[in-house]
């Protein structure tokens, strides 16, 4: 695994480099998709945040805590 | 020609053993019944009891002299859910301390300041003598049930009534933003979820409360407009404008350790705050005076 932010970047590089030239590894692809499915779950919140900063005019700027402080 | 409650106060000014002035309309006979409640001789010369431009009939009440409702930290509760610690968001109605003081009372609800923007507009509110702190040192915690706990907010403004004028609240709030996040829900213990807009009490209405002590409650509003004189210990303020409501249930309708409650129109408004009582009656402040003194904004969140 790549340690430093320079190394993960090489990797990234690398994967899309891969992806391209259609040498991919079957792991990373399954990566992809996993973090590409995760994106797309979240982004249904994501809007729906924004439409309520949008209508609430500013609304949004509540952020109920959930910390169990007992 | 003075209105009701200019003659309220009036009347409860020229007597000083009077507790509480408040008048009640007779649909029936169309007269007014002026309630002059006391603990010991009023001055009962016509002068004294004041020229009736109404022509209104005074009624002499036996009662008990009106104290803030704060207790010590050891007072016992009916409901253990209304003084136990709660989880964040915590709802209104539950028991919080001031800092470096042995007395409780409750947490009234969730308010959005006017004067303030973004995460920092949102605040606890209470009554100024449950944390008299916030008046003079803004940013000390509040804590909620006991210091034992993290603190859910921090005191920020007040108004505090005094010996000398006529008050018309006795209130405070304090930001809730804590560590990036709101400490509090815009949920009232033991309540049906609020609406969003504040609107005053009617004669005659079911209210109902959450409080510290007595849990949530029911009670009946008998006077609007009311003027009440509310001894502190160190000093006595007089109130003008104030609701005045009675018990249905038994126990009753508050008691020490309910200072700060938020007292709820039967069509779950914010109505007034809580914040002192004798024998069986409540006196609370209509939201509206809350709201000029402390720079309130509502909706507190849009539905």
């Amino acid at each position: 695994m790549p340690q430093t932010p320079e190394e993960q970047l090489a990797a990234l590089r690398q994967i899309c480099d891969d992806q391209l030239s259609g040498e991919m590894p079957e792991a990373d692809a399954r990566f992809i998709d996993c973090l590409l499915a995760a994106v797309l779950a979240a982004l249904p919140v994501f809007l729906e945040a924004l439409m309520k900063c949008i209508a609430g005019g500013g609304a949004s700027d509540y952020c109920p805590g959930d910390r169990d402080r007992c | 020609m003075p209105d009701q409650r200019e003659l309220n106060l009036a009347l409860l000014q020229k007597q000083r053993n009077a507790h509480l002035v408040f008048t009640v309309h007779d649909d029936l006979n169309g007269l007014n019944y002026r309630h002059v409640v006391t603990d010991g001789p009023l001055d009962l010369r016509p002068r004294a009891l004041l020229p009736q431009p109404d022509n209104a009939i005074v009624i002499i009440d036996e009662g008990r002299a009106l104290r803030p409702l704060i207790a010590p930290l050891s007072a016992p509760s009916a409901h253990a859910h209304f003084t136990k610690c709660h989880a964040e968001p915590v709802p209104g109605g539950v028991q919080i301390s001031p800092p470096g003081t042995p007395h409780v009372g409750t947490l009234a609800c969730l308010v959005r300041l006017a004067d303030a923007s973004g995460p920092d507009a949102f605040a606890a509110l209470t009554n100024w003598h449950v944390i008299p702190h916030a008046e003079c040192c803004p940013g000390l915690e509040i804590h909620q049930p006991t210091a034992t706990y993290g603190p859910i907010a921090k005191t920020d403004r007040a108004h505090a009534p005094t010996a000398t004028g006529v008050h018309r609240s006795d209130c405070a709030a304090g930001s809730c933003h804590v560590r990036g996040f709101h400490t509090l829900s815009p949920r009232i213990l033991g309540q049906p979820p609020l609406r969003s807009e504040p609107r005053r009490l009617q004669v005659g209405e079911e209210c109902r409360k959450s409080g510290r002590t007595t849990g949530a409650t029911r009670g009946e509003v008998i006077a609007t407009g009311a003027a009440a004189r509310v001894s502190y210990g160190s000093f006595t303020a007089v109130f003008e404008d104030q609701d005045v409501i009675r018990d249905i249930d038994s126990p009753g309708f508050s008691a020490p350790g309910d200072s700060g409650s938020l007292v709820i129109s039967e069509d779950d408004r914010p109505a007034s705050l809580l914040f002192a009582g004798g024998g069986n009656t409540t006196i609370a402040s209509p939201i509206a005076h809350v709201t000029d003194a402390l720079h309130l904004a509502w909706p507190v969140l849009p539905d």
